[in-house]
């Protein structure tokens, strides 16, 4: 696919469709629209790897590898934040289901 | 292959594998090192109407290490974009194309240039630098070597760069090495014997896409000297190619794709064929995953290769000596995993330390050859593989020959190779694809057009 045609879509509407399937688990970027999202990355966190940033349009893919670890993988443009956030990993399975 | 389709995983995704790496002092242009990195193993140059192309969403990276550690010092960034003109043609060409920037060419791409140095923020070095065409033809594109050297660039601050489609340099006879390891000059003596024959080049008029950039020296030395000492640790680079990709891809319904997260290594290379013939295949994918800083966890398969056990096995009665050999190889550790320390081959050494890490080491101060020797410095040309490797070394034959013992010398002068390790061929050279080497960057010949392609034949 070009660039082109990856330009034509909508970002912030893919952030509201997408969903990952991962290991076990499954993430929504937008649960709760996308300031579910935001919100989750502003939260305080001890393994923050680097500062939350608004993700201004771009599509965020929340990742779930094991729900049991209560640790959800978000990533937004070319970096990555692990949050250990045992309600938000609750919620994002209980809305895989 | 050298590193064609090495591993099951990266072998479903040509676009970011990591063919090839070259690594050699400029021979026209002696004050530079070249390196070449390779990429879409076994192009077909028929293969329309959506030719070949390099990935808008690979990140391709060419490392080199020179202060004796494994960890990358230089980093050269190259990204892809790609350019439609026209939406309402299925076709890659819709007339000739005499011109970078001809309006006849719908498919076009561009890439970005940066470098990293020691870790810090990469410098954007050249932006939209324009990739030839593939070879369609001879009527869409009538002079297509010219057009090629039109996308040779010169970044402002001194290297010279070109991305885009070459003819395959790597010569190899796919056919018969895979076929229960075959070699067809001593077919006769394998343990299900046919007579011996010529080698076949199964990449003969095959294309890749290659990444090329010329450096001055003094650029890739730690201090900006120029390396003329073959003795000085400065003198002695190590370069490893790779690709990444973004850590996840989300495909939409209407076919478009979203990516996000930090990119994550999916293939990389620093010595031909070391993936491909050393790691074991539940091992392949994890090799492209790591870094040569990563790569002790790989050295029990150096120290022992399976492919030394196997050639007494499938040659009987014509490896004694090898099959005799249960030693860990330090030749073949040091050959592949660490350089060649000084005072085993005069007047020559590429050790980057004890690290073992899987990377193409160049000593930088080796005057060129006066007559090149395919066999690099098993052949006594101290300027060809395992000193880096120029587009002509027979890496297969030097490869084989080490492994069946011929270097082993080199650390235990107690032993005689056998009479065959030194003649060891799968009976392929330079002169089994038609299409020759340039004399000047990027060295990789023209690419054969898919009008005129030839399929392969005996040598």
């Amino acid at each position: 696919m070009s660039d082109e045609k990856m330009s034509k879509v909508s970002r912030r509407s893919f952030m509201k469709r997408s969903a990952v399937a991962g290991a076990g688990a499954a993430a929504i970027a937008g649960l709760g629209g996308a300031s579910g999202a935001a919100k989750a990355l502003a939260a305080p966190g001890p393994r923050s790897e680097r500062p939350a940033a608004e993700p201004s349009g771009e599509p965020v893919v929340a990742y779930v590898r094991a729900g049991s670890s209560g640790e959800v993988t978000v990533m937004v443009g070319e970096r990555e934040v692990v949050r250990r956030d045992r309600e938000l990993v609750r919620r994002i399975l209980r809305a895989a289901r | 292959m050298s590193s064609h389709r090495e591993a099951p995983g990266i072998s479903k995704d040509p676009v970011a594998d990591n063919t090839d790496l070259y690594a050699f002092v400029s021979p026209d242009d002696p004050s530079t090192v070249t390196i070449l990195a390779n990429f879409i193993p076994l192009e077909y140059p028929p293969g329309g109407p959506n030719f070949f192309e390099f990935g808008h969403d690979v990140s391709y990276a060419i490392h080199i290490s020179n202060d004796q550690h494994p960890d990358m010092d230089i980093t050269y960034r190259f990204r892809f974009t790609t350019r439609l003109r026209d939406r309402d043609t299925f076709l890659y060409n819709t007339g000739q194309i005499l011109a970078l920037d001809s309006p006849n060419w719908n498919r076009r791409q561009f890439y970005s240039v940066s470098r990293v140095t020691g870790g810090g923020a990469p410098a954007v070095l050249a932006e939209n630098v324009p990739c030839p065409p593939c070879n369609v033809g001879p009527r869409s594109i009538p002079d297509y070597a010219s057009l090629a050297d039109a996308a040779v660039t010169t970044l402002p601050t001194g290297e010279v760069v070109f991305a885009g489609q070459r003819s395959e340099g790597f010569y190899v006879d796919l056919g018969s090495i895979f076929d229960l390891g075959d070699l067809r000059p001593f077919q006769n003596l394998h343990l299900i014997p046919t007579p011996a024959t010529g080698g076949v080049d199964g990449t003969r008029a095959m294309s890749v896409h290659t990444i090329a950039i010329k450096v001055p020296k003094r650029m890739l030395t730690r201090d900006g000297s120029n390396p003329t000492d073959p003795s000085d640790p400065r003198s002695v680079v190590g370069v490893w190619a790779s690709a990444s990709r973004r850590r996840s891809m989300v495909r939409d319904a209407d076919g478009a794709v979203a990516e996000a997260g930090p990119w994550v290594q999916v293939s990389r290379l620093g010595n031909p064929l070391f993936n491909e013939v050393v790691v074991p295949m539940a091992k392949k994918d994890d090799w492209n995953a790591l870094k040569p800083s990563d790569d002790a966890r790989f050295l029990r398969y150096v120290q022992q290769p399976e492919l030394a056990r196997l050639l007494p096995v499938l040659y009987p009665g014509v490896f004694p000596n090898l099959a005799g050999l249960t030693a860990d190889r330090a030749d073949l550790v040091a050959i592949l995993l660490t350089g060649l320390p000084s005072g085993i081959v005069p007047g020559f050494q590429n050790f980057t330390g004890n690290a073992p890490a899987d990377m193409l080491r160049l000593n930088m101060a080796i005057p060129l050859a006066s007559a090149p020797n395919i066999y690099g410095i098993l052949g006594g040309d101290l300027a060809g593989y395992p000193n880096g490797r120029r587009v002509q070394d027979d890496v297969v034959a030097i490869e084989l020959r080490a492994v069946a013992g011929v270097t082993y010398p080199l650390i235990d002068s107690s032993y005689t190779p056998d009479a065959a390790a030194g003649l060891v061929t799968d009976g392929t050279t330079p002169a089994s694809n038609p299409i020759p080497f340039l004399s000047a960057f990027p060295y990789l010949g023209v690419p054969g057009d898919g009008y005129d392609l030839v399929p392969a034949q005996p040598s």
